[in-house]
This record gives structure tokens, C-alpha cells and sequence, in this order.
């Protein structure tokens, strides 16, 4: 217990070092020195190289589209961890919605892997007791505690089955598993569960109370399939300091790949009764013709700083691009969306 | 032990959400202002930080949006390209030179699309705001993209600008300038009084100052030759004559109104008020009806891609 505990320590410890050392290096990047081949050598703005000469985006084989809005986070240490898979990888960050109009097949010569850590159409509201929010889009969704959510264009809505169809490798990272709940069932059942902290929900037919969140807390993320090309070789598992969540995951849909040690005190207070708290933190599914992953892990630069972790979710971006996951997802295809586009 | 043990992760927790809460501050990413506005950057490392605090800070007129390439110049698809107000470019690919079968140089190309969709894209009249070392972006494969925005730069090989072949452009951090406003009565100078005071990066590039219908907007007091490039001028590097001390102008690109400003490489230009002033007024501008009014009135010719 007591070994277990200052692990634990250890691990939120290596964590606070970690976004110290973060920050200071944004700090450093503003007076660093270091150059680009064939651009101007000024002492300033080096901040965030991708480390061992690795330029910003990586140079590997691998083309990824990183889509990023819709909740804030700590942008140079997230850009970081992307560089530093650089030799696998050319990264290219694409927000919404322009990110929205790239997930067509129209465009996907572009891309081998599209990775998420958005939270695509994030309501909007006022806290209780306050008028409504003034700047309320369009066609929103309005919850119970008056919060109002987006939806996704019709094109949006209309190219992305089509691209799933396709057979590309997606990646969903953390509170990309909140995206377009209210709005797009489906889109939830492409990623494998949905959550939302903020509102009551409804997901597969079922009201929730606002989700669970459980910021920096210290599991231990345990590999349940330790054959999978994902997790091969890392061992039983890892020590993260991170945010956890209670959310509605879809245990009967997907292939659990890792599950958290984390069990929140009162499960009821987030989850409909009707469900079970999962401590699912990764898996992997297919979506129409499409290999996925997902991870629940990975909210900050404490998460990101783990080896292992890096290692994992590594590992996953090059299995989604792999010829084997492409395969497997086209021999086992789910039909998710009824449309025949 | 145990009391200890647990009071030091307490401890702990508290300290790396305190040190990871000061990074999140300044709320608000992304901003909420009616303009929409595609932030276009790659092919040239950046502080990423300090460049998206700074359009964080733009936020009550904008809501930006990170675009990269190759996503990016698929945005001059005119199907898609209303997706965004104003299209501001901090980009410079293309300049990544291998060697070709005969032993010469070859360049990345911009997208297949992109020429095909370029013409038709400015004839939709789009706000473009191009600034510092984005007159880098495809000058090796690309010609007419150099002369749309009116000058062309690589500090790393030779640059070609309307048939005329250049030497490695000057580049030099950190310079102590007056910029000087030259159009008092542009809606892009309104606020900055006769001129500011930076500390910023400068060039040496060619610039087609007497490009039809180019308006001059602003001046630097840096004298653009090439001794006064210390670091390249002792390695031997040497550049003919004198270069343009034109640091901001507004011109028409097809029926689409466009800005270039050479300043802005880092965080000690983002933070300096009068470029937050420069910058917020040339991207209001670009998005306002009066400038695409002006541009529809005063479209210029852009010569067709040879390869179109």
C-alpha cells in the first residue's frame, strides 16, 4: 500500500516537474537561439522544436491531420509530444471547421490518420441564476440546464461517413470522446462512448446527470490485451497523474485494449443507474470501413510526459495507418450511419 | 509515515495544478469576434505559444482558426473557401530544396489543386493578409504566388521574382527600427499617430514597390543593404544595391483586397501595441465590405500559372 502510494507520488511529482520544465522552456524559446536550414538566423521565436533537430511538424512517412477547438489546452507541451513522434510522422494541425470541410473523401489523399483531441460542437451557456448566452449559434440544441449545443453542417454530416467508408485511420485523444453528443448520435458511436461534463445528456437512449470529470488523478492504466500491435512490448502498463472521467463508454462495442485502476466514490452521480461505471481507458473499433482508437488518457502535459504513454498512443497512430488495421477494419466493417452516401 | 506520505501528494497535486492552471490563463483560446479568420502557418518553425497568445489577444474582433498545409491551400477551393473571413498568412513552405534526376535542385510543389483554384478564389473577394516571412511561400514553383503579394524572399537559395533571379535574401533579428506611416488616411494606419517604434526582424528581399495600383503604407528606417547584415556580410555573403524600405502596403489580388506587413517574426514584435494596433486594423479592413468594394473596383490582373 504504502509502495503503491509513493509511486503514486512519484508519479504526480514527475508530472508538476514536467509542466514546470514545460513552461520555462516556452520561456527559454522566446530568448533561444538555434536555426531552420535556409531561414532567417534570428535569436528570437525557436520556442517548441521538435527536439534531436526535428523540425516543428515532424518529417516522418505518416501524414496526420490533428484537429484540435472547442476546449481549451496547454498548446506548446501538446505540440511537443506531437514533434516528438516526428520521425514516424508529418503533422498538421487543422482546426475546426476547417477541419469539419477536410474529412471528406474529396480531400483525403491528404492524409493517412486523423487525430482528435477536439470537443466538436461545445455548448454554450450561463451560470445559473444568469439571462442566456447572447452569441447562441444557430440551430443549437438546448439542455435542460440551458446550455446550447451546435450541430455539425449538413456537408460535415454528409462527407464523413463517406470518408469513414473509405477506410482511414482515426485517432480520438481524452475529450474528443465529448464531441457532437447532443447532435450527432452517431458521431459518438464512431468514437465508442460519449460523454458531457457540463449537461444533463442523453446517450443511447439513456439520461445521464452531467458526466464525471476528476482532474489530475493518480491510476494506474493496466493493459488488458497485451497481444495487440498497440500495446505489444509495453509491459503490463503505465502510472499516469491525470484527469479521469465517468462517462457513458460503450463496453459492447469495442476491443478493450486498457482499463483504469480509478473508481469514482459515487458512481451515481454521473452515470444513469441503467449503467455500470466502465473503467475502460482505451480500446479499438471499427467505424464503417475505418480502424479507430481511442484513449481516455491524456488531458495535459503531465499525461504527455510519460515515456509510456507516448510510446502508446505511438504506437496507435502508426496501427491506424498500418495496411493490418486498414484490413482488419475493412473485414469487419460496423455500419453506423443509415445514410447510403 | 503514512500521514506525510499523503499530506506530499496533496502537495503535489496542488503544485502541478498551480503550475499547469498558470499556462491555461489568459482565457479564452481562440477568441469570439465576429470575423472569422484562418491563421495559416508551416515551413518555418515559430514560438507557437507566444504567436497564438497573441491572436488570442485579438479575440474580442476575431475567432481564429489554426490551418496548416496541406490542408491549407485547399481552402482556395471557391466550394470551401467561405468558410473564412479573412485568410492571414505566417507560412513559408516550398523551400526545401532535393536534388532533381539532373543534379539541380527540386522544390515541394503547393498542392495540385491550388493553382487550378487560386484566380477563382481572389475573384470571390477574400480579405488576404500576408506578414513577415510569408513572401517565402513557394517562390521556387510558384512564381506568380510571389507576385500576387508583391515581393518574394529565401534566405536559404536564390530567389526568382518577375523573370529576375536574386541572391539569398538578408535576414537580421532583433533590429531596433522606426516605422514610419507613409498613408495617414488608410483605415490600417488609423491609431499609430506618424509611426512606431519596434524591435523586430528585417529583410533584404526584392519588393515590386511600383507594382500597379501597390499603396504604400508604412516605412522602416533600417537602411536594407547588405552590410548592415553583419552575420551573413562577414560569411561573404553580398547583395547588389539597395533594398526596399517598404514595410507595409495594401494592394488587389483579382477582386480581393490584400495586406502585407514585414513585421511580426516573434513574441517581442506580438507583444508590442502598435503591431497588436497594425495587425487588428489590417485584418478588420480586409473583412470589411469597403475593402472589397475598393479591390472589386481595382482588381488586378494575376498573370495565370504556366502550368495551370
Amino acid at each position: 500500500m504504502r509502495r503503491r502510494l509513493l509511486k503514486r507520488l512519484m508519479a504526480v511529482a514527475v508530472g508538476a516537474l514536467f509542466v514546470a520544465s514545460a513552461a520555462s522552456t516556452q520561456l527559454a524559446g522566446q530568448r533561444g537561439a538555434g536555426g531552420q536550414t535556409g531561414a532567417p538566423a534570428a535569436p528570437a521565436a525557436r520556442g517548441g522544436r521538435g527536439g534531436g533537430g526535428m523540425p516543428q511538424g515532424g518529417r516522418g512517412p505518416i501524414k496526420v491531420m490533428v484537429v484540435t477547438k472547442g476546449h481549451n489546452y496547454e498548446r506548446e507541451p501538446f505540440f511537443q509530444m506531437w514533434d516528438s513522434w516526428g520521425s514516424d510522422i508529418t503533422w498538421s494541425h487543422v482546426e475546426h471547421p476547417a477541419a469539419d470541410a477536410m474529412l471528406s473523401p474529396k480531400y483525403s489523399k491528404l492524409f493517412d490518420v486523423y487525430a482528435f483531441f477536439d470537443l466538436g460542437g461545445p455548448g454554450v451557456g450561463s451560470r445559473a441564476g444568469q439571462p442566456p448566452p447572447t452569441n447562441i449559434p444557430a440551430g443549437s440544441f438546448k439542455t435542460a440546464n440551458n446550455r446550447f449545443y451546435p450541430p455539425p453542417s449538413e456537408q460535415f454530416k454528409t462527407e464523413f461517413p463517406k470518408l469513414l467508408r473509405e477506410g482511414k485511420g482515426f485517432v480520438f485523444l481524452h475529450h474528443a470522446s465529448a464531441a457532437w453528443l447532443h447532435t450527432w448520435p452517431e458521431y459518438s458511436e464512431v468514437v465508442g462512448g460519449a460523454c458531457d461534463w457540463y449537461a444533463p445528456n442523453r446517450v443511447r437512449g439513456i439520461d445521464h446527470p452531467n458526466h464525471g470529470y476528476f482532474g489530475m488523478t493518480p491510476q494506474f492504466i493496466s493493459f488488458v490485451d497485451k497481444s495487440h500491435p498497440i500495446t505489444k512490448g509495453l509491459g503490463d502498463g503505465f502510472y499516469v497523474t491525470d484527469e479521469a472521467y465517468a462517462c457513458h463508454w460503450f463496453e459492447d462495442s469495442v476491443q478493450p485494449l486498457a482499463r483504469t485502476d480509478f473508481q469514482p466514490a459515487d458512481p451515481t452521480k454521473n452515470l444513469n443507474p441503467k449503467v455500470k461505471y466502465s473503467n475502460l481507458a482505451a480500446w479499438v473499433k471499427v467505424a464503417e470501413n475505418s480502424p479507430v482508437f481511442f484513449t481516455q488518457v491524456g488531458h495535459g502535459a503531465t499525461a504527455w510526459a510519460v515515456p509510456a504513454y507516448r510510446q502508446f498512443v505511438g504506437n496507435a497512430i502508426k496501427w491506424a495507418a498500418s495496411p493490418e488495421a486498414l484490413a482488419w477494419a475493412k473485414a469487419n466493417p460496423k455500419r453506423i450511419f443509415n445514410s447510403s452516401n | 509515515m503514512r500521514m506525510i506520505s499523503r499530506k506530499l501528494v496533496w502537495f503535489a497535486v496542488a503544485l502541478a495544478i498551480g503550475v499547469g492552471s498558470a499556462s491555461l490563463l489568459g482565457q479564452g483560446q481562440w477568441g469570439s469576434g465576429p470575423i472569422k479568420v484562418a491563421v495559416i502557418t508551416k515551413g518555418h518553425n515559430f514560438d507557437r505559444d507566444g504567436f497564438f497568445n497573441f491572436w488570442d489577444s485579438l479575440g474580442q474582433d476575431i475567432t481564429w482558426t489554426h490551418l496548416q498545409h496541406p490542408a491549407a491551400l485547399e481552402f482556395f477551393d471557391p466550394a470551401i473557401a467561405d468558410t473564412f473571413d479573412v485568410y492571414a498568412f505566417y507560412d513559408a513552405p516550398g523551400r526545401t530544396a532535393t536534388p532533381g534526376p539532373d543534379g539541380k535542385p527540386t522544390y515541394e510543389q503547393p498542392n495540385a489543386s491550388a493553382k487550378k483554384n487560386l484566380i477563382p478564389f481572389l475573384q470571390k473577394g477574400k480579405g488576404l493578409v500576408f506578414f513577415h516571412h510569408s513572401p517565402a511561400a513557394w517562390n521556387h514553383t510558384w512564381p506568380e504566388y510571389s507576385e500576387m503579394i508583391g515581393m518574394a524572399c529565401d534566405w536559404g537559395n536564390e530567389v526568382t521574382f518577375k523573370g529576375k533571379t536574386y541572391p539569398n535574401s538578408g535576414a537580421q533579428g532583433g533590429v531596433k527600427q522606426h516605422i514610419s506611416v507613409v498613408n495617414k488616411t488608410h483605415p490600417i494606419t488609423q491609431g499609430l499617430g506618424d509611426g512606431f517604434d519596434i524591435v523586430d526582424e528585417t529583410y533584404l528581399c526584392p519588393v515590386d514597390e511600383k507594382a500597379k495600383g501597390l499603396i504604400p503604407l508604412l516605412r522602416t528606417d533600417f537602411e536594407p543593404i547588405d552590410k548592415n547584415f553583419p552575420g551573413r556580410y562577414a560569411g561573404g555573403w553580398r547583395y547588389p544595391g539597395v533594398g526596399s524600405t517598404l514595410a507595409g502596403w495594401v494592394r488587389t489580388a483579382e477582386k480581393s483586397p490584400l495586406v502585407y506587413l514585414q513585421n511580426g517574426h516573434d513574441a517581442v514584435a506580438w507583444k508590442n501595441p502598435a503591431f497588436q494596433t497594425l495587425m487588428r486594423n489590417a485584418i478588420k479592413w480586409a473583412a470589411s465590405q469597403e475593402a472589397r468594394d475598393w479591390a472589386a473596383k481595382n482588381p488586378s490582373r494575376l498573370r495565370k500559372s504556366s502550368s495551370n
